[in-house]
């Protein structure tokens, strides 16, 4: 974690710590679905496919409590010849949740088909684009100094 | 009090609870889902995160569990409230009081987690909207 990071972490935990619990955690589902429906707004919709690869999960002390995830397409998504739904994807979130993100609270934006890394590569549309709009939105909704 | 196993199967004491209590549709615990012929509704229940305690020796224990409504939708593609409300109903009348079962030496007490609806959406899996709720549960209390 980075020195902005962790200090980020902390600014939005000690809010998270400060304020009613339940109020903060329905402050993040706001982020959750502001991300969402930026996503909807910046991918084009092709087969859906890129949009369904992309999902978010709100976890407190590993428990995922949140879990976002918008089936557009009509079709799987396939990798190396396997079909991948959704519920794939839910599987590896809750995995996740007993392993990296086990302690504290987390948002965490989900993009999960080799298309998406592809598109990531030549844009920055998820590491660059989509983190910045996350960031932008935790720590607006814990009205911190931008 | 003996310590609480880590590798301690949770799911399948609360999938007998419901069984018991009248659940009519398949219920399924930490992954055994078949991958074809699935019935028209059915129950998912898996870990959601890992176990915890803040007794010395691990004498109590408290996790998670992501419970998983399962609908069939309908023809035309849409969602099945009805089907959907009975289950959710039928599912929250188990928690109107306290839910405990006891196997072995361990002893488990089930609640509804106070903020439970975890997902809500379709085709997670081909052809189905799901529920997802969290429930806490408690070891050796």
């Amino acid at each position: 974690m980075s020195k902005f990071s962790a200090q980020n972490a902390s600014i939005v935990g000690s809010k998270m710590n400060g304020g009613g619990y339940f109020a903060n955690i329905q402050k993040l589902r706001l982020v959750a679905d502001e991300i969402m429906q930026i996503g909807r707004e910046s991918i084009p919709y092709d087969t859906g496919n890129l949009m369904d690869s992309t999902g978010i999960g709100i976890y407190i002390d590993g428990v995922l409590i949140d879990f976002r995830y918008e089936n557009q397409a009509n079709v799987p998504q396939t990798f190396h010849g396997q079909v991948v739904w959704g519920k794939d994807k839910l599987d590896k979130a809750l995995t996740l949740g007993a392993s990296i993100y086990n302690t504290g609270v987390w948002i965490v934006l989900f993009s999960t088909v080799p298309y998406a890394i592809y598109q990531d590569r030549l844009s920055g549309f998820f590491t660059d684009v989509m983190k910045s709009n996350m960031k932008y939105l935790v720590l607006s909704q814990f009205k911190t100094k931008l | 009090m003996s310590a609480v196993p880590l590798n301690i199967d949770v799911s399948t004491p609360l999938r007998t609870l419901m069984a018991s209590a009248g659940a009519d549709c398949s219920i399924y615990v930490n992954g055994g889902l078949p991958s074809s012929g699935l019935p028209a509704s059915f129950i998912l229940i898996e870990p959601n995160g890992g176990i915890k305690t803040n007794a010395s020796k691990f004498g109590n224990a408290f996790c998670v569990l992501s419970v998983s409504i399962y609908v069939a939708l309908l023809s035309n593609g849409a969602v099945n409230p009805t089907k959907e409300d009975i289950l959710l109903g039928k599912f929250q009348s188990l928690f109107q009081s306290v839910i405990k079962t006891t196997v072995g030496s361990n002893h488990f007490t089930y609640e509804l987690s106070a903020n439970p609806m975890m997902y809500s959406g379709k085709s997670l899996i081909s052809g189905y909207s799901t529920k997802i709720l969290n429930v806490n549960c408690f070891i050796n209390y």
